[in-house]
């Protein structure tokens, strides 16, 4: 069901998020039409189609979102205000030393989309997910575990990758799984509970990343200029430091400092480190660089899970309180500089007013 | 059919074929121009006949080099004629200034086409202004056979006075047919020509008196020409002044009301300089002038200062000046015609309007509603809509509010909703980049929005080459989009000199737009504009780097591509959503191919007669419901 404040068009979509700076460039307005489209991390209304009551604005993960209609509440699911809604969170990693050795931490990601496309190999399946185009975050369709490997590891950029799927459901009619960051989890999931996007009951799983903010591509630009170079093979934020490359030019590292200059400014607005929409969220364990974070969301999330573990790609253990209470921490704390402001970067609250109010007063008070 | 040696035969033929056979009636060798309607035809109708007649042709690439090229031939003796439009001669201006200097010596006609009304062009100029400027002999022909005799007598006045003589036609004359006496076309004889050891063609200032003197020479033989004609009472108390068109139109007009036995027509052919005891005989007695002229007052002007220092009394003048010449927008706007004529006429004599049809907006009043609305459109599959859309798209995506700059040709217009409002400059040829070379200066004023500029291929060299050489010894930030459909289409297909073939068919030297601009040391891209994704990255990209960068938009001509190989693209019904796709009808509303229009149901209907193939609505389709008809989208 179609709530009131999302019945609005692409004047408001331009207005109230592209031009207001809270365009996360999750891409889920880009090329579902001829009028809206991106390029590189930057997306554009083109021209107006002169239609009130569209897609392009009820998808947006910065326009009207309610979380608590959109999470699994499910009784023996956990629901708090930093984790959101989950089943169980375990520790994960591939055992297969090619997956893991590629991928960011673990693997896990890499190993759960091999395993689903096994799974789905005589119902066509194929994967979402963000690769490389030269030294940009580029989406790419994987189709089996070649296509995956080449794709893997974390980008940390605000690539407009459901672009992708709306290409996809045009052209084909494959089941999806999607990689995605929390923001295009959010947009998956209205996708699929309000839109009438053609094709998006071929939406298969939804693997959120932990992403505590995403960079403009002006940081690729700089890097280009700069380093010149020309490829990377690798990133990665390791904990209270910035972005760290490996690249054709050897290792580049940012300080943190320098990184944060490039923080996309929509994701301020972020309340969601954790991809709580997700089906499975997946993200590092900030101890053990070994291994994943794992949070099971959904029945179906954690089938696909049980299905890798069992069929050996995956191994999986306990998760130590430790662990919980320093992830609940970092996405609280997350959510407080959100909400209230931080006062070490000496910024003030940010603009939530896309969420559901009721809802984001509750978070505040819980974590008070 | 101009070339038919009957001599005595009665023929029809356009204006622009007329002056075309005056011209081989005068033993024309050597024909240059550069296209440019009214008067394309001029110079189209004598290529065809190179072989035939020994007449050399070429399109210039530009009017300036066209009229130096015909000076040359006619230096050296031959008879030879240069023809352009209204906007050419300026162009070629600043030679016109200078060729009156040393004069010339084989027969040199000049045919300006002008436009009142500007039918096609986008201004409307007076060109005779310029024969004034450069105290040269100016003719005006009034009709199709006039035109013709015109032509023939102006290569012998141009041998007579040693100046070349420009010859003013209008629309009205290029383009209307009549009747036609054909005369003989003489046998050329086949000698060399030679440049003399003593022959010099200088433009040197005390060369001005001869230029005064060779004006006087004219005035003379104008005083006697037949071309000017007095019909109407001796001593008329009233007597219209009138050239071109509009001469035959107030001889009509007279008719009309009844006035032919009172009024005085002084139809003038000559026009500069003015035949000055003729127009005192016929005007001296007159109390009232009436002017009929088209676009400037012109003849308005000139008579009425001559008057008022050789006339002996007061006269009314009733013309533009005084608002009585006037077309429906107001004095020297648009057209004359009978009707305007007529009413004009009577409104001086206080006469009932005598014109029974409505005027152009009761007309207008009548028809609404029955006929569908027209908008400017480009033509189904032309590059240029696809180019248009990439600009627009990679602007917006680029969100600093970037500029387009444009000039003249079918790209036009992107000023208008068929180029989804882009160009922010319409000026003459290569006015675009020109301006680009200012604006993409402005960022050290603050200004932070891309420049950019289109033009053109034929464009490309007849006036962008100095403003892209400023821009790179300049550094100007901006980026030239070569809008490239590989010919001169809004004029006719001529070709051009990147494209491999002569004015008269032969295999010539293509000269390639990006081997100039990468010579020139600036980055040059080239793309098809119809793979819209490419291009918008590619622009993206462009728009980022500092100083001039040339982007080519290479793709035919949709109108002489589909002459060669024709793709039809078709609708699936099942797939277009029509009214309910988010789209809104994307493919003929906005991209508004007119090959596409809304049938049944609200969708998309394409039309097999209409569609070129270009396939950018497939591309473009949200619903992949627009289908090359044998790939998979036949239907049964």
């Amino acid at each position: 069901m179609v709530v009131e404040e999302l019945k609005k068009g692409p004047e408001q979509l331009k207005n109230e998020v592209i031009n207001a700076g809270w365009c996360v460039s999750c891409g889920a307005c880009v090329e579902m039409c001829p009028y809206i489209k991106a390029e590189k991390d930057k997306v554009a209304v083109i021209q107006s189609c002169g239609l009130n009551d569209g897609n392009c604005y009820l998808v947006c993960p910065r326009t009207y979102t309610d979380y608590s209609s959109l999470s699994n509440l499910k009784e023996e699911y956990t629901t708090d205000g930093a984790l959101g809604t989950y089943k169980t969170i375990v520790k994960a990693r591939a055992t297969d030393h090619r997956i893991s050795s590629a991928g960011q931490y673990g693997g896990v990601v890499t190993a759960l989309l091999t395993s689903r496309l096994k799974e789905l190999e005589h119902q066509d399946g194929i994967a979402l997910l963000t690769g490389y185009d030269g030294i940009y975050p580029q989406w790419n369709i994987g189709r089996d575990s070649e296509d995956i490997i080449n794709s893997t590891g974390s980008k940390y950029a605000v690539c407009p990758g459901l672009s992708g799927l709306n290409q996809a459901l045009r052209n084909g009619s494959e089941r999806i799984t999607v990689v995605g960051r929390p923001c295009q989890a959010v947009a998956l999931r209205k996708m699929i509970n309000y839109s009438t996007v053609e094709g998006k009951e071929r939406i298969d799983l939804i693997i959120g990343l932990f992403c505590f903010w995403g960079l403009d591509y002006s940081i690729y630009d700089l890097l280009k200029k700069k380093y010149k170079i020309q490829r990377i093979d690798k990133a990665d934020i390791p904990k209270d430091a910035g972005l760290s490359l490996q690249t054709d030019q050897g290792n580049i590292t940012l300080t943190l400092e320098e990184t944060r200059q490039f923080i996309r400014t929509g994701c301020y607005s972020c309340v969601d480190p954790t991809s709580e929409l997700a089906d499975l969220a997946v993200g590092s364990t900030e101890q053990d660089p070994g291994w994943c974070t794992v949070i099971i969301r959904t029945e179906k999330g954690e089938e696909s899970l049980n299905i890798a573990v069992d069929s050996g790609l995956i191994e999986i253990d306990q998760y130590p309180d430790s662990l919980r209470t320093a992830l609940m921490e970092a996405a609280a704390n997350k959510k407080k500089r959100v909400f209230l402001g931080d006062p070490d970067q000496e910024t003030p609250a940010v603009n939530t007013s896309y969420l559901k109010l009721a809802e984001a007063a509750a978070k505040m008070i819980e974590m008070e | 059919m101009i070339s038919l040696n009957e001599p005595g035969r009665k023929v029809i033929m356009s204006g622009n074929e007329a002056m075309a056979r005056g011209a081989l009636e005068a033993g024309v060798d050597f024909c240059t121009s550069y296209p440019g309607s009214p008067s394309v035809e001029i110079a189209e109708s004598l290529f065809k006949l190179k072989t035939e007649k020994k007449v050399y042709g070429e399109w210039s690439t530009n009017e300036i080099v066209a009229l130096e090229a015909a000076a040359a031939a006619s230096f050296a003796g031959l008879r030879s004629i240069c023809i352009m439009k209204q906007n050419g001669l300026a162009v070629a201006s600043d030679f016109l200034l200078s060729l009156n200097h040393p004069g010339t010596r084989g027969g040199l006609v000049i045919i300006v086409g002008d436009d009142p009304g500007a039918h096609s062009s986008i201004n409307e100029v007076d060109s005779r202004h310029f024969a004034r400027q450069a105290e040269l002999p100016l003719l005006e022909p009034s009709s199709v056979a006039e035109a013709r005799d015109m032509v023939r007598w102006a290569f012998e006045l141009s041998e007579e006075l040693e100046t070349c003589v420009i010859i003013r036609a209008v629309t009205r004359v290029c383009h209307a047919r009549g009747n036609l006496v054909l005369e003989s076309i003489p046998d050329k004889l086949v000698q060399d020509v030679r440049i003399e050891p003593w022959d010099r063609f200088l433009c040197i200032a005390p060369m001005h008196g001869m230029v005064h003197m060779r004006q006087e020479k004219a005035r003379k033989a104008f005083e006697e020409s037949l071309f000017n004609l007095y019909t109407g009472p001796e001593h008329a108390e009233t007597v219209i002044v009138s050239s071109g068109p509009s001469a035959l139109y107030a001889h009509e007009a007279l008719y009309l009301l009844s006035l032919n036995e009172n009024v005085g027509l002084l139809k003038l052919g000559t026009t500069w300089p003015l035949p000055r005891d003729l127009i005192l005989e016929h005007l001296q007695h007159a109390s009232k002038i009436i002017l009929f002229e088209e676009t400037d007052p012109f003849l308005e002007q000139n008579i009425t200062s001559l008057l008022a220092q050789f006339g002996d009394k007061k006269y009314a003048f009733y013309g533009q000046a005084s608002g009585y010449v006037s077309g429906d927008n107001g004095p020297g706007l648009g057209e004359l015609n009978v009707d305007l004529v007529a009413r004009s006429l009577a409104k001086a004599f206080d006469l009932p309007d005598p014109v029974k049809l409505p005027d152009t907006s009761q007309v207008n009043d009548l028809l609404k509603g029955s006929l569908p609305e027209r908008e400017m459109a480009l033509c189904a599959g032309c590059p240029h809509r696809s180019s248009f859309w990439a600009i627009k798209s990679a602007l917006e995506l680029d969100g600093r509010k970037g500029i387009v700059l444009g000039d003249i040709g079918c790209y036009t217009l992107g000023a208008s909703k068929a180029g989804f409002w882009l160009l922010r400059s319409l000026m003459c040829m290569g006015s675009g980049v020109g301006l680009a070379n200012g604006f993409g200066q402005l960022h050290r004023f603050g200004m932070k929005q891309p420049v950019l500029a289109v033009m053109g291929d034929s464009t490309f060299f007849h006036a962008c080459l100095p403003a892209l050489v400023n821009g790179v010894y300049n550094r100007a930030n901006f980026l030239a989009i070569v809008l490239d459909n590989s010919i001169t289409a809004m004029t006719g297909f001529q070709p051009h000199p990147g494209v491999g073939v002569s004015a008269t068919g032969e295999m010539a030297s293509s000269i390639k737009i990006e081997d100039i601009t990468t010579a020139m040391g600036i980055r040059t891209e080239v793309s098809d504009p119809h793979l819209l994704n490419d291009t918008i990255k590619i622009i993206s990209d462009l728009l980022q780097e500092a100083g001039p960068g040339v982007l080519i938009l290479r793709k035919e001509c949709a109108l002489t591509a589909v002459k060669k190989e024709r793709k039809l693209y078709i609708v699936n019904e099942k797939l277009c959503a029509g009214s309910s796709c988010g789209c809104n009808n994307f493919c003929s509303t906005v991209f508004a191919c007119p090959a596409i229009s809304i049938g049944a149901d609200s969708k998309a209907v394409i039309s097999d007669v209409i569609c070129t193939g270009c396939g950018a609505c497939a591309l473009l389709c949200p619903k992949g419901a627009i289908l090359e008809a044998n790939k998979g989208g036949a239907v049964s």
